[in-house]
């Protein structure tokens, strides 16, 4: 499950230059959110949740990533803050 | 606009404020028992998801402060709540009723030792802002337009009880279990107090400007330490619409908002290892010109190596696609734990 989620969320990261605007991208996300909050076999999992670095720095790529499709953002260059 | 003129300070009144939002939630249950006899299901659902978004929403609403904040940390999560949620959730990021003038000026004077007017040449009482911890005032000095945030009395005492009551709640809807529970609501409470510290916000304001004003087409207000105290920020006034209220059709605008947004994330998290851990559209103006504005650095979070390394090793394909190597950054992450 994890391995799923963390897949699809870290596509951005593989490429040179990722387009935010793509709705198949978020909708995929949004897919994977639906599923995992429907799943009885996650609501009744007792595991952990792992560091509580985690909290803020989920929440902080989560926001990232709505801004991003919320701006429509194409051709983003994602290594550019390097060159500055 | 309707004004609130006391905030519940007390826990017994804030705690009397959330049992009423239970109890209205109960009602709502009961309703959608009823509907689902005669609608169906899906949309006897959606309908209680409507009810209760509004009834907790408006019993935050008075409670502001870190419930409100806790609202907020939920509408982000846009994907995994149910769309009333969102909705409702999403207005709580910068709309809530502000204090009456008369309450602002007692409060200013009680936070800075002065009236407002004594400070500034001019100051509006009736604020043009509300946000979850403080509200913001225009003023202006030596012809400078300004902007001035005054923090909501009694929040800062505030925080542990408001977290306690909503942790129940918290806890039901994200089935966070046992020791877990505690690690995690202890981050949000030390970060929550830090955000009502004032004379941090404007230190961590004042480094992050020095460090990232070089990002094109990225622009931040100047803040002023000597007109700022532990509950009120003075900074420069900033002419900008909200992200979310701005909208262009201009494909050219959008990539270069977004790419300075990416910009300006990936140097902090990379370079800083220092992340403004708050980006929802409030927090966010686009300028006359096309530029990027951002105006509150309460909530930073710092970022450990320790945590750093492996999470973005973790990103690498070669990581992924490597089953031992996987699971050994799991158990770095505190994922996995040895038994």
């Amino acid at each position: 499950m994890f391995h799923e989620m963390l897949s699809l969320f870290t596509q951005p990261f593989h490429e040179e230059e990722f387009d935010f605007s793509d709705d198949i991208f978020f909708g995929q996300i949004s897919d994977l959110g639906s599923k995992y909050m429907k799943s009885s076999e996650l609501k009744n999992m007792n595991g952990n949740r792992g560091s509580k670095h985690f909290i803020y720095i989920n929440r902080t790529f989560f926001g990232l990533y709505n801004l991003m499709h919320d701006l429509k953002g194409k051709e983003i260059r994602i290594n550019n803050y390097k060159n500055l | 606009m309707k004004t609130i003129d006391s905030i519940p300070t007390s826990k017994i009144q804030r705690a009397s404020k959330l049992v009423t939002t239970g109890a209205k939630i109960g009602v709502n249950y009961l309703k959608y028992y009823g509907d689902k006899f005669t609608k169906s299901e899906e949309e006897a659902k959606e309908k209680l998801n409507t009810n209760n978004a509004e009834d907790i929403y408006n019993g935050l609403q008075q409670l502001k402060g870190s419930a409100l904040k806790v609202a907020q940390m939920l509408s982000m999560e846009k994907s995994v709540l149910p769309r009333a949620y969102v909705e409702k959730f999403s207005l709580s990021q910068f709309s809530v009723p502000p204090l009456s003038p008369a309450l602002v000026v007692k409060t200013f004077k009680r936070y800075f030792g002065k009236d407002p007017n004594e400070i500034y040449d001019k100051f509006d009482t009736v604020s043009t802002n509300a946000a979850s911890i403080g509200q913001v005032h225009r003023a202006e000095k030596n012809g400078k337009k300004l902007a001035v945030k005054i923090q909501y009395p009694g929040i800062a005492d505030s925080i542990t009880s408001d977290l306690s009551m909503v942790k129940p709640i918290a806890v039901k809807m994200f089935n966070i279990r046992g020791k877990d529970s505690d690690r995690y609501f202890k981050e949000v409470e030390s970060k929550l107090v830090e955000e009502t510290n004032y004379v941090l916000e404007v230190e961590q304001s004042i480094a992050i400007v020095a460090a990232c004003k070089h990002i094109p087409h990225l622009n931040f207000p100047n803040y002023y330490a000597d007109l700022s105290s532990d509950r009120i920020i003075t900074m420069d006034w900033m002419n900008g619409l909200h992200l979310s209220e701005f909208s262009t059709n201009n494909q050219e605008v959008s990539n270069k908002l977004a790419q300075a947004l990416w910009d300006f994330y990936m140097f902090q998290i990379h370079t800083l290892k220092k992340v403004h851990a708050d980006p929802h559209p409030g927090n966010f103006l686009v300028s006359p010109e096309n530029e990027l504005i951002v105006i509150d650095f309460g909530c930073m979070k710092t970022i450990p190596m320790d945590f750093y390394t492996p999470y973005f090793e973790l990103a690498k394909p070669e990581c992924i696609n490597d089953p031992v190597l996987f699971e050994q950054k799991l158990y770095e992450l505190e994922i996995l734990r040895e038994r």
